[in-house]
C-alpha cells in the first residue's frame, strides 16, 4: 500500500523541482515548500495558520496563497496533503481473543492511521451496538478466527452489526471461511471484505485490511471532513497524518544509513504516539520463547491518556509513579488542571515552563514503556529461558521527539528528565532503548517531511535524518 | 473431508522441544492440521488458540514431571472460556516417580482429561483415537442456518 518509488526517482508531475507539503492537524493546519534538487530536499519556508474547522481547505488556501506570494516556483510545484483534523480517522475494532485477533485488529488499524476510538473481544452484546452507535465510527474493522478457525463468534458479531442504526464502513478481514457469509449479511452496509489479518496464529497479514482502510479513507470519509474539494489541487490524495507518518518511519529506517532502529514520541495535546522501527530479538524457540504473534518491523502505539493539554490530567493520574513524592504530584495536578481548559495554552513563565517539561517527560517515559515488550525469565528443570513479549527496543539507538512542546525543547533537557523505567508492575524486564541518541523535530517538520517524502522518498528522509542530526551537533 | 484442527504444545515451564517437533511432524503427516504452540505454554494460550483456530482438540505435552500442578484446572477454564466441550488430551512423563498407570490415569481424568498417555504410548493408536473422537465430536457449526 501506499507505494513509494523505491528508486526515489521524482514522479512525472514534480519536474519542477519544488513541493509544498500541507498538513492539516487538530488544533494548527502547517505547509512548507520544499526544494528538490540533484536529489536534495531542502526547506524554502514554513507557515501555519489555526485549522478552520468549519471549512478544512480554508486555511490550505490561505497557507497556499501566502506561499505563492511573490514565488512563481511555488505557484507551479505540486501540492501534497494529510490531515487528522475532525477526530481523524475514527475505527471500531471487533476481535476474538485479545491477545491474538483483537491485539491484530488494533495493531493493523493503527499501522493505517486509524484512532481506535474502542475494542470489543468476543461476542458483541446489544449494549455493545448501541456503544458504536454512540461512537459513530467511520469504520468497524471486524476481524476473528484464523482460516478454517472459528465460526461462532464471527457469525453472531455480523448478525449484532446488522442492528446498528448508524451506517460506518465495515471492513471484514477475519476467518475466510466467513467472508462470503458476512459479506452477504452485512449488505446494507458499505463493506469490503479482504484476506485475513491473521491467517494462522504464526503469520500475520495486516497489509490488505490497512489498504482497504486507506481506500475508504480516500474515497469516502475525506468526503465527510470536507477534504475531497482539495483533491484537484494535490498530487496525491489527501491521506491520514499518522498513515503518512507510519510510512516514513518505514522508509526511514530502510533508506538512511544509520537508522535502521529508531523511535520516534509524537507528543500532542492529547496522545502521545510512539513508532518504532527496526526492532527485535531473534527468539530460538528454546533459551528464547517468544509469545503471542510476532512483532511488525513498524510499530505504532497511542496513549489517549497521556499528552500535554487535553490529557494532562490523565496523564498526571496514570504517571504519578513517575513523580513519586506526593507535592510534586500535586503541583502538577494543578497545572494539569490549569492548561486542559486550553488546548492552545502555552507557557508564559518559566515555573510554567519547568512543570510543562515534568509533563513532557512523564508522557514520554510512559508512552516508550507501554510501547516497549516484555521479558522475564524463567527457571526451569532445564535451565533458564527468557520469555519475550512485544518489540525489543534494546537495539534502538535513536529516540525523536516531535510535537509542538518537544520540538521547541533542548533535548539534553529533556533526556535528564526521563527516567525509563527497568522493570513493570510484574517485575517483567521492560525492553527499552539503551543509552540512545536524543533527537527532536525542531520547527516541527515530521508531518511536511512525511508527506514532501510521497514525491521524494530518499530525498525527504535524507533531509529529514541531517535535520534531526544537525540539532545534536 | 475436511482436516480436524488441533492445537499442541508443551506446558508450564517446560522446554522439552524434540518431543513436540516429532508430535507436530506426526499429526501432520496423519492428516490433522496442526497448531503447535511449542514450549512453556499456558493454559489460557492453549485456550486463546483454540478458540480463534476453531480447534477440535488440545493436545497437553508435559515431560518434566511437574504436570499435576500445571494441568490441574484445565477442564474448568475451559468451560469458564466458553469452549467446555473441547477434547482434552494429555501425555508424557505426567507425575514423578513409579506410579500405577491407572493411578495417573484416574488422576487426569479427575481434572477433565478425555485420554491419558504414559511415555511409551503407541502415536498411531492415539491418532487413531484422534481421528474417532473428532469426528464423534464434528456436528457443523458455523454457517450453517
Amino acid at each position: 500500500m501506499n507505494p513509494m518509488d523505491p528508486s526515489g526517482a521524482p514522479a512525472p508531475h514534480s519536474a519542477d523541482n519544488s513541493v509544498i507539503a500541507v498538513d492539516i492537524g487538530s488544533t494548527w493546519t502547517k505547509a512548507a515548500q520544499f526544494s528538490h534538487q540533484k536529489g536534495i530536499l531542502e526547506l524554502v519556508r514554513r507557515v501555519t495558520v489555526p485549522t478552520t474547522v468549519s471549512h478544512l481547505p480554508k486555511g490550505v488556501h490561505e497557507l497556499l496563497a501566502e506561499l505563492r506570494r511573490g514565488s512563481p516556483t511555488a505557484t507551479e510545484c505540486p501540492v501534497i496533503c494529510s490531515s487528522s483534523a475532525k477526530g481523524g480517522l475514527s475505527v471500531v475494532a471487533v476481535g476474538i481473543v485479545p491477545d491474538l485477533t483483537l491485539a491484530m485488529a488494533r495493531q493493523t488499524a493503527l499501522s493505517a492511521g486509524a484512532r481506535i476510538s474502542r475494542v470489543f473481544a468476543y461476542e458483541l452484546t446489544e449494549e455493545d451496538v448501541r456503544a458504536i452507535d454512540a461512537i459513530g465510527p467511520d469504520i468497524v474493522l471486524l476481524t476473528g478466527g484464523t482460516d478454517g478457525g472459528n465460526r461462532e463468534y464471527v457469525e453472531r458479531n455480523c448478525r449484532m452489526l446488522t442492528r446498528l442504526a448508524g451506517r460506518p464502513h465495515i471492513v471484514y478481514a477475519g476467518n475466510r471461511t466467513m467472508a462470503e457469509f458476512a459479506a452477504n449479511h452485512l449488505g446494507g452496509f458499505s463493506v469490503v471484505v479482504t484476506d485475513n489479518i491473521l491467517p494462522d496464529l504464526d503469520t500475520p497479514n495486516p497489509e490488505p485490511a490497512r489498504a482497504a482502510i486507506r481506500a475508504i479513507f480516500i474515497r469516502s470519509i475525506t468526503h465527510g471532513k470536507g477534504l475531497d474539494e482539495l483533491r484537484s489541487l494535490t498530487a496525491e490524495p489527501v491521506e491520514p497524518t499518522p498513515l503518512v507518518v507510519y510510512e516514513f518511519v518505514r522508509t526511514l529506517s530502510t533508506s538512511v544509513p544509520g537508522w535502521s532502529r529508531f523511535c520516534l514520541v509524537d507528543l500532542g495535546g492529547a496522545t502521545t504516539d510512539v513508532y518504532s522501527a527496526g526492532t527485535g530479538t531473534v527468539a530460538d524457540g528454546q533459551r528464547i520463547v517468544q509469545k503471542g504473534p510476532p512483532p511488525p518491523p513498524v510499530l505504532r502505539t497511542v496513549e489517549g491518556d497521556l499528552g500535554m493539554r487535553v490529557s494532562a490530567p490523565a496523564a498526571v493520574e496514570a504517571q504519578r509513579a513517575f513523580w513519586g513524592d506526593e507535592a510534586t504530584i500535586a503541583d502538577m495536578t494543578s497545572h494539569a488542571a490549569t492548561v486542559s481548559r486550553n488546548p492552545g495554552h502555552i507557557a508564559k513563565s518559566e515555573a510554567e515552563r519547568t512543570r510543562d517539561r515534568n509533563l513532557a517527560a512523564a508522557c514520554v517515559s510512559g508512552a516508550l514503556a507501554r510501547h516497549a515488550g516484555r521479558i522475564r525469565e524463567v527457571f526451569t528443570p532445564q535451565g533458564a529461558v527468557w520469555v519475550l513479549t512485544g518489540s525489543d527496543l534494546r537495539g534502538v539507538e535513536t529516540v525523536v521527539g516531535s510535537g509542538g512542546f518537544l520540538a521547541s525543547e533542548d533535548p539534553a533537557t529533556m533526556e535528564a528528565l526521563i527516567h525509563l523505567p527497568e522493570r513493570d508492575e510484574q517485575n517483567r524486564a521492560v525492553l527499552l532503548p539503551q543509552n540512545p541518541r536524543w533527537y527532536r523535530d525542531r520547527e516541527n517538520l515530521l508531518p511536511l517531511f512525511a508527506n514532501a517524502a510521497r514525491l521524494f522518498p530518499h530525498a525527504a528522509c535524507a533531509a529529514t535524518a541531517n535535520h534531526w542530526k544537525g540539532d545534536a551537533a | 473431508m475436511e482436516a480436524h484442527t488441533i492445537v499442541l504444545g508443551v506446558i508450564g515451564s517446560d522446554c522439552h522441544a524434540v518431543g513436540n517437533k516429532i508430535l507436530e511432524a506426526f499429526f501432520s503427516d496423519r492428516g490433522f492440521r496442526v497448531i503447535n504452540l511449542g514450549v512453556m505454554v499456558s493454559q489460557d494460550e492453549f485456550i486463546d488458540a483454540a478458540i480463534e483456530t476453531g480447534a477440535a482438540a488440545i493436545l497437553v505435552s508435559s515431560l518434566y514431571g511437574h504436570g499435576e500442578i500445571d494441568c490441574a484446572g484445565f477442564r474448568d477454564r475451559c468451560i469458564e472460556r466458553g469452549v467446555g466441550d473441547i477434547i482434552l488430551y494429555v501425555g508424557g512423563n505426567l507425575v514423578i516417580g513409579k506410579h500405577d498407570p491407572a493411578e495417573v490415569e484416574t488422576l487426569y481424568r479427575s481434572m477433565g482429561y478425555d485420554r491419558i498417555f504414559g511415555p511409551d504410548a503407541d502415536l498411531d493408536a492415539v491418532a487413531d483415537l484422534l481421528a474417532c473422537d473428532c469426528a464423534a465430536k464434528a456436528v457443523p457449526t458455523g454457517t450453517s442456518r
